[in-house]
């Protein structure tokens, strides 16, 4: 009957085993299964953007293909002009002509007055610009400030700055502001220019931070830009609290957003590092922001931009649409119509938006918007902090114990000491217990019955000697297992000391990598403190007074 | 009614953002509330509750009502509701204490050992309250505000 038990104990052994396999199979099988559907999925995400975005490219360029040939005029223009090597004619007839393709589009009857105005035909030259600013008088006014510029008119160029800014809703403002912003951080401005900016700029933030919301709507998305800054991973530098911690969750976030300070730090340091070289001719300057201009700021091509940086945000994102989509959170004010002058200060800092933009124009958006930005990034850093767990919860198999920073190492042996003794007290107490004596009790019984009941005396003497042997069976098991069992808690004990002491020098460099990371963000903070706006504004090519902005 | 500081109030609201002074007690709510919250904090505030713990273990009642009457006057447009439940700072009276907290409600200064509860809500500052980079933190409903040694404001979410 032992026997059968015991083989029916190993069937069953054996089933569970299987099972437990079974089931590490099916867990494995289920993990890949969703890692398939969604890599396929991200990959049927990368082949719909790629076709799409062709699409709307292809659109962009049938309906918007026209503009792009006149665009490309615009500095061709003044080029020709500055070399004298087109005839007058030539240019008047290409701009005529750009005029009666592109109905409605401002940037030909611009052209036409800047060909009038070089073959000095006045009257031509004021109508044209006239129809120039009815149709966007904005950018009219901006082309001219540069233009006079370029031609080194300095009276007329400051006339259409101060035009330009008169027109201008610090709330509202166009996208093609970071054309001013830009013009200022390449120095293309001259002194009155720069002076003249300084003061509508520093009126517009005065007036911008006196509304409640606009600027606490920028620092929410400096504020989510930063947590986008946290690194997704962390390198396998503390394989014991991963596995004997329930706090790890809590800790690898609280690691993790630390991080930040390090990725931020880098960025702004990589952002003000070394010195910026603009081109010594004034000319190439302005040319590059006269392309800027009329090319990524219209404001009819931008539905279909929209949808462009959609669509490249997912395949930059290898498919991932959830992490598409938060990025496209982050940028979608940059293809607005119209925003506040902080906005577009943000979107310029961060980099987003249409069209490339110079480092210098980064550089000194980023130094104009440091107010807000310290504010967010302080926000960051304490909710950072105040998300670090106080206390770590350690978990040995059946023990847990608590640490605050590793330093009650001894306490937390002695407490696993205790407890595995307890448990190795418990289980020898369980092998000593009546149950192991049962045998011999009834053993004694059929010796006793044996005695009274002479007529089936033999059979309970045979029944005696069953249970006699029976007893002397579980003796020599109860031998065996006590010395399993001593073996197994001696492992325990080992284990479970050299395992403590693992998770405290753990906790320890854990909490030595958050105080240093942490200690960056003051050093990032001190940092962001020393930028002045000032520094990053261009030196101007001519020589004159140098306004801070 | 006082005459308005800056400028006349225009269509879009008035200039919530300056911190009211005068007499005139105007109940501030959403954004307007929370730019409020941010404004730096007064030296004299800082000066006040940065000694929070000064008095040692026996700081009496009427210490503690004066440094709630600080908080008060700090934020004279806040109603009641909107007041913050209670100041957590860094204990300097060494081991075991590691946090102290001054109880609005109850103007109480309390000292708390390693790892006991601090109640009534303010245990969510604990992590940020025993930074050694912030001079105290404001507890609030709904957030947490860490208070620079210069009366900066940072904000935390709950």
């Amino acid at each position: 009957m032992s026997s059968q038990i015991n083989s029916l104990s190993a069937d069953v052994q054996t089933i569970e085993h299987a099972s437990v396999a079974l089931q590490i199979q099916l867990t494995s099988l289920t993990a890949d299964f969703h890692q398939f559907v969604q890599h396929d999925s991200a990959h049927k995400e990368i082949q719909i953007s790629e076709t799409r975005i062709v699409r709307v490219r292809q659109e962009v360029e049938a309906t918007f293909g026209f503009y792009a040939e006149i665009r490309r005029r615009a500095t061709g223009i003044l080029q020709a002009s500055d070399l004298a090597i087109v005839r007058q004619e030539t240019m008047r007839s290409s701009t005529e002509e750009a005029m009666i393709g592109a109905p409605g589009y401002w940037l030909a009857p611009a052209l036409v007055a800047l060909s009038a105005w070089i073959a000095d035909k006045r009257e031509l030259a004021e109508k044209a610009l006239l129809e120039a600013m009815r149709r966007d008088d904005c950018k009219t006014s901006l082309l001219m400030t540069l233009v006079c510029r370029r031609l080194g008119r300095h009276d007329a160029s400051r006339a259409w700055l101060v035009r330009y800014f008169s027109l201008q809703d610090p709330f509202a403002l166009d996208r093609d502001v970071i054309v001013l912003v830009d013009a200022l951080a390449s120095g293309v401005f001259g002194a009155a220019s720069i002076a003249k900016s300084h003061e509508a700029i520093g009126a517009w933030l005065q007036e911008i931070a006196n509304r409640v919301g606009v600027i606490e709507e920028q620092r929410a998305r400096w504020n989510a830009a930063l947590h986008g800054m946290k690194p997704s991973s962390l390198a396998n530098r503390y394989p014991y609290l991963e596995k004997y911690s329930p706090s790890w969750p809590h800790l690898r976030d609280g690691l993790l957003g630390v991080g930040i300070n390090g990725v931020f730090g880098d960025k702004v340091k990589q952002m003000f590092g070394g010195e910026i070289v603009l081109s010594p001719r004034l000319v190439e300057r302005v040319d590059g922001l006269v392309d800027s201009l009329v090319k990524n700021f219209d404001d009819a091509e931008l539905p279909l931009r929209r949808q462009e940086r959609r669509l490249q945000l997912v395949i930059d994102a290898d498919g991932d649409r959830a992490a598409a989509d938060a990025q496209f959170a982050i940028e979608t004010q940059a293809f607005q119509e119209q925003a506040s002058f902080i906005s577009v200060l943000t979107n310029a800092a961060l980099g987003i938006g249409v069209g490339d933009l110079s480092r210098a124009t980064q550089r000194l958006a980023f130094a104009m918007s440091v107010p807000w930005i310290v504010e967010a990034y302080d926000d960051v850093v304490a909710d950072v902090r105040t998300k670090q767990p106080g206390t770590i919860d350690l978990k040995i198999e059946t023990w847990s114990g608590v640490t605050t920073d590793g330093g009650n190492e001894a306490a937390l042996l002695e407490d696993l000491e205790s407890h595995i003794t307890a448990e190795e007290s418990a289980q020898f107490a369980k092998l000593n217990g009546v149950g192991f004596w049962w045998s011999s009790i009834a053993a004694a019984l059929c010796v006793i019955l044996a005695a009274v009941v002479h007529p089936f005396a033999v059979t309970w003497l045979v029944f005696a000697a069953t249970f006699g042997t029976i007893q002397g069976i579980s003796y020599l098991m109860r031998i065996s297992k006590t010395k399993r069992l001593k073996t197994h808690f001696a492992s325990r004990r080992e284990a479970g000391a050299s395992i403590v002491k693992a998770l405290c020098a753990e906790v320890v460099d854990l909490r030595e990598e958050v105080t240093r990371e942490d200690a960056r963000a003051e050093s990032v903070r001190t940092k962001l403190g020393e930028i002045r706006s000032g520094e990053h504004v261009g030196a101007a090519v001519e020589q004159g007074r140098r306004i801070v902005a | 009614m006082p005459r308005p500081l800056l400028r006349p109030p225009t269509s879009e609201g008035p200039l919530t953002r300056v911190p009211s002074t005068g007499p005139t007690k105007r109940t501030l709510t959403g954004d307007a509330l929370t730019a409020r919250l941010r404004v730096k904090r007064s030296a004299a505030y800082m000066t006040a509750l940065m000694k929070l713990d000064a008095g040692g273990h026996g700081i009496n009642r009427e210490t503690a009502r004066a440094l709630v009457d600080t908080v008060r006057i700090e934020f004279p447009e806040l109603t009641m509701d909107q007041l913050l439940l209670g100041i957590v700072a860094k204990c300097y009276l060494g081991e075991p204490f590691e946090i102290h907290t001054l109880d609005i409600a109850g103007c109480i200064v309390t000292h708390f050992k390693r790892g006991e509860p601090m109640p009534g809500g303010l245990e969510k500052a604990r992590a940020i309250g025993v930074n050694p980079y912030y001079a105290f933190v404001e507890v609030y409903p709904t957030s947490v505000r860490a208070i620079r040694a210069d009366g900066g404001v940072t904000v935390t979410e709950i």
